[in-house]
């Protein structure tokens, strides 16, 4: 009799929690929403150490500063190489679009040229990386259909687990899957599925922090697993909200020396 | 040692029951592992494993991709018309939608780098086809113009295009995934394709795809082919029940036994071990038919109360009187299929060793098991017709094949005749076709190339041919540049060093088309610069080169340059097939990479057309040594055998002779050496000596009879082993003809020549012996 009194207590905690859950669960879209939307500052200037890793485990490391900058809704990007040698000065400027792909600029210094990037395939890599230039814009929310499909925790922090399909076919993903730190609404981790629904990249945040007060990525890695290839990035040094002139995301400054 | 036999065979016969189970359990064993049996679809078992240009070519798969291509191709009067493009473009995508695709090339989606004004354009060539003409005459006009596309895509006349369909490259996986991809690709051309529209499916993998399946149809014709052949002969020479049953039940026990041995071995069924099973069952067939042969030969005089209380003692006579005999033509057998052991070419070996060991069951089978079945179960009466033991006068007359009888005989007889009457014209003639075929023989060429292996008329040789004639050749090879010292190909320098490599390339006529990093970086520079031709060279500075690296996205640039740029690939594609003028090209390379590439850097010619060339090598090799072990042992067992050495010499020359005209014939006809029929003479050697052994034995115990009398003994002989010796050849030659049936050049060639071989060992031995033992008159021991 009194096992019984305890298992219908049980029973009715179990019903409670799940209802609770279901309650307090926010959908899909919303998660991406905030997350898309989290304070990153009005502009950023940062330093990375890039470190590109190849199937023998060969490192090939390369120095960029990333200048980063809101304008309204939309961001614009300015890169440069600094190391190594050879791609010294390269630079390269995107500006988001509203209901387009960027606009890309890239100047060459040993040809002292700029000239803007075009391209249709979406599966290009960017700069040699595990990126490609779909992975290198943000990636509106209202392009994909959200669902939350798990709630888990990734090396020890509680996150919402979104699973996204484009809206349209204008992607080279057929899906992606993302962990959503529930403190920061930072993205912990992506897992990437190619048209063949096989899971091609993967894509890991090794470290965040908070810097300036804002939640930051200090160190993630992209790894392709077709290729076998991985791209790591450790953030050297960050600024928050400088006041970074417009004059810096123009063509002009790009070509200029 | 006598007496040690006969204690063997009297414990065969006490202990019947227990062979006979032992025999079955080893038997039933022998069949559970039979399915574990696995078939070797892959070119790849011919190539030597330990080999550096084996295990370099593999480092370079894992850094360069997967050789495992598809392609596909199609001809019209104008590929660059709205309707083409479509098919194409619509191809491409379900083609790229197949599993295990990794990528697909073709003209509506390869790589176009566009130089326009402001802008660099890295996209499909074709994204949106359109409908007007001058727009595809544009498109026709700059394909035609791109050294990337030209023979590759799109042929230099525009009308022939190739879709290459490359798989991912999977590391020692079944190869079940390939033929699963060859036909989805044929799924799609038979859904997509217009009606009646002729579309031609090649490349490496589905030369492999469609090897495997030939390989596996000629299992399916070879085995029952052989069976029915077999029943046929078994019934014509016995014509009762166990007649039939015991010879079939001991053929087919030594089959099981020796596929198991296979598999303990840790081979698989290939291209060349197929050849086993047909090739088995005639010899041990052969085996089992001297046995009940010589049975009913003892046993049919007899009354069926003698025979029932005398079997032990007939069935041990007939153990004792075959023992040796069987014994020494076992072993002449065994070592010429031993001496392919010799060999370097792992597919030969495993034939070699397993059929030699095939060889050696059959004998035990035939001294253990066939007797204890026989004593058991009663048989001995039950082996012959009735009838014959009515008419059974003499010997010969009773010696199987009642049906065989008269005709044959008769024509044996004068065969002998005439042979001793004109022995000096035949001695000369033999002199003479001896010298004509030892001519020829230097003229026989070696191919071991894969696609060769299928006929002109077969479809995936006439893709093959057409993407050969018309788009390039289907052969590849790759020089691989090794520095060790990273970027160093981002050194102009150091790139002209490789556009060198190209322009020799392009000064040896077979070579189609060259391609490597050079050409990508030469078309993005001519981009970068408003298109000028000009500027269709490699970058001045080592900073732009990298810039342009940079910049490129597109992963063609992963087939031709590693990530460090340390290791350059250069592809090469030839239209040339016969590995032996390609092993002269591969070592013209060589010799120009020696001379003009730095010391510091390794440079290798790599691919699987180089190991082709490898095998090709193996196989001439292989051969001769081969063949030499096998003479050497065989002629020296006959030697010691006759304890002669004039009667040694001169049961060479029977032997020596068909194998000549053999080689003769692969001369005059231009049939090629190869992994197949390389093996012919060593088996060949193995069997027809064993004509000679069982009639010089004769003729030398018929001369002690006739007291010296040698057209008496030669006449003797004839009649006594004249009949057993043409039955035996027939089904030997019926055994390997059954070979002939194979859908592989190589295959097919080995089947019939090996029965051509039987052939001219019989008549050889028939027309030679009479005049060479009357002319010379060695002394017999």
């Amino acid at each position: 009799m009194r096992n019984l009194f305890v298992g219908v207590i049980i029973a009715f905690c179990v019903l409670l929690a799940y209802r609770q859950s279901f309650a307090e669960a926010p959908s899909g879209a919303s998660i991406i929403e905030k997350s898309f939307n989290r304070d990153d500052g009005k502009d950023s200037y940062s330093k990375i150490e890039m470190t590109l890793v190849d199937k023998q485990n060969n490192l090939r490391s390369r120095i960029l500063e990333i200048y980063s900058k809101d304008f309204g809704d939309l961001t614009k990007t300015f890169l440069e190489f600094s190391k190594p040698a050879d791609i010294k000065d390269t630079r390269f400027l995107s500006i988001e679009e509203k209901n387009a792909d960027n606009t890309q600029y890239l100047y060459l210094p040993a040809l002292g040229r700029a000239r803007r990037i075009v391209s249709s395939q979406k599966n290009l890599a960017f700069v040699n990386t595990d990126y490609t230039y779909e992975d290198m814009q943000r990636r509106r929310p209202e392009k994909d259909a959200h669902k939350l499909i798990a709630e888990e925790s990734l090396d020890g922090h509680s996150c919402f687990v979104v699973e996204s399909i484009p809206r349209d076919g204008a992607s080279q993903y057929s899906k992606r899957i993302s962990w959503i730190d529930k403190e920061s609404y930072l993205v912990l981790r992506v897992d990437f599925y190619d048209k063949k629904v096989q899971k091609t990249k993967e894509l890991r945040v090794k470290n965040f922090e908070i810097k300036q007060g804002i939640w930051t990525i200090t160190q993630v890695e992209m790894e392709n697993l077709k290729d076998q290839h991985k791209t790591l990035m450790k953030l050297l040094e960050i600024n928050y909200n400088q006041g970074l002139v417009d004059d810096l995301f123009t063509v002009y400054r790009l070509e200029k020396q | 040692m006598k007496n040690i036999l006969d204690k063997f065979f009297r414990y065969i016969l006490d202990h019947s029951s227990a062979v006979i189970i032992l025999t079955a359990l080893v038997t039933v064993l022998s069949v559970a592992v039979l399915p574990q049996i696995k078939m070797d679809n892959g070119v790849d078992v011919f190539f030597n494993k330990k080999s550096s240009n084996y295990i370099d070519f593999q480092a370079w798969k894992e850094q360069f991709g997967s050789d495992q291509v598809v392609m596909v191709a199609f001809k019209d009067a104008d590929i660059f018309t709205q309707k083409n493009l479509e098919l194409i473009s619509r191809l491409t995508n379900r083609f790229e939608d197949l599993p295990d695709v990794d990528k697909v090339t073709s003209l509506t989606n390869v790589n176009d780098v566009i130089g326009q004004e402001q802008d660099f354009i890295v996209r499909p060539f074709v994204e949106n086809v359109p409908e007007d003409p001058v727009a595809l005459k544009a498109l026709r006009h700059r394909a035609l113009s791109n050294p990337l596309f030209l023979k590759n895509v799109i042929s230099a006349d525009g009308t022939s295009t190739a879709f290459i369909i490359e798989l991912i490259h999977k590391k020692g996986s079944e190869d079940k995934y390939k033929k699963e991809l060859v036909d989805n690709v044929n799924k799609v051309l038979i859904e997509e394709f217009p009606k009646g529209k002729k579309y031609y499916v090649s490349g490496f993998t589905t030369i492999e795809v469609i090897y495997a399946r030939f390989m596996q149809s000629d299992l399916a014709t070879f085995i029952p082919l052989m069976f029915l052949i077999l029943l046929a002969v078994l019934i014509l020479s016995f014509r009762t029940f166990y007649g039939v049953l015991l010879p079939l039940v001991g053929t087919l026990i030594s089959l099981v036994w020796t596929m198991a041995f296979l598999y303990l071995c840790g081979f698989s069924i290939n291209n060349v071990t197929t050849i086993i099973p047909p090739v088995m069952l005639s010899i041990t067939l052969l085996e089992s038919i001297h046995f009940l042969w010589e049975l009913i030969l003892k046993s049919v005089r007899l009354k069926p109360k003698d025979l029932d209380s005398n079997q032990n003692e007939i069935i041990r006579d007939t153990m004792h009187h075959l023992f040796w005999p069987c014994f020494l033509t076992n072993i002449t057998t065994v070592v010429g299929f031993y001496s392919l052991l010799i060999s370097s070419v792992p597919p030969i070996q495993q034939l070699g060793f397993v059929a030699g060991t095939g060889v050696f069951f059959a004998f035990i089978i035939t001294f253990t098991f066939l007797p204890a079945v026989i004593k058991q179960f009663s048989l001995l009466r039950h082996l012959y017709n009735p009838k014959d033991q009515a008419t059974g006068a003499n010997d010969t007359e009773l010696y199987g094949f009642a049906f065989l009888q008269e005709a044959p005989d008769k024509i044996i007889m004068s065969v002998a005749r005439f042979s001793i009457r004109h022995k000096e014209i035949i001695l000369i003639t033999s002199l003479v076709v001896g010298i004509v075929s030892t001519w020829a023989t230097f003229k026989i060429k070696t191919e071991t190339s894969v696609i060769e292996y299928f006929r002109k008329d077969s479809p995936v040789r006439q893709a093959t041919d057409f993407i050969e004639s018309h788009l390039s050749g289907v052969h590849m090879i790759n020089i691989s540049l090794r520095a060790g010292t990273e970027d160093y190909f981002k050194d102009p320098r150091e790139l002209k060093k490789i556009e060198d490599i190209e322009k020799f390339l392009y000064t040896i006529p077979v070579v189609d088309k060259v391609t490597s990093v050079v050409d990508y970086l030469k078309e993005i520079n001519k981009s970068f610069h408003d298109e000028d031709a000009r500027y269709y060279a490699i970058p001045d500075s080592r900073n732009l080169v990298a810039q342009y690296v940079l910049l490129y996205g597109a992963d063609d640039l992963s087939k031709f340059m590693d990530s460090r740029w340390e290791w350059a690939s250069v592809r090469v594609r030839l239209k040339e097939h016969s590995t032996a003028k390609l092993q002269k090209i591969i070592a013209e390379i060589n010799s120009y990479l020696k001379e003009n590439v730095p010391a510091g850097i390794s440079s290798r010619v790599l691919g699987q057309t180089v190991l082709e060339v490898d095998s090709n090598e193996a196989v001439t090799n292989g051969q001769v040594l081969s063949l030499a072990f096998a003479m050497l042992v065989i002629f020296g067992m006959m030697f010691i055998d006759f304890r002669s050495i004039p009667v040694g010499f001169l049961s060479i020359i029977p032997n020596l002779l068909p194998l000549l005209v053999n080689f003769g014939i692969m001369g005059l006809f231009a049939i090629r050496l190869d992994s197949a029929t390389s093996m012919i003479s060593d088996i060949g050697i193995g069997i027809i000596v064993d004509d000679t052994i069982h009639f010089f034995h004769a003729f030398g115990e018929e001369m002690k009879k006739t007291n010296n009398n040698r057209e008496e003994s030669v006449y003797r002989c004839f009649a006594s082993k004249g009949r057993p010796t043409v039955i035996t050849s027939l089904i030997l030659i019926m055994g390997f003809g059954v070979v002939g049936f194979s859908r592989f050049v190589p295959t097919y060639y080995f089947g019939i020549l090996s029965a051509v071989l039987i052939f001219n060992g019989l008549w050889i031995e028939l027309v030679l012996n009479p005049a060479l033992l009357t002319f010379f008159k060695p002394k017999f021991k």
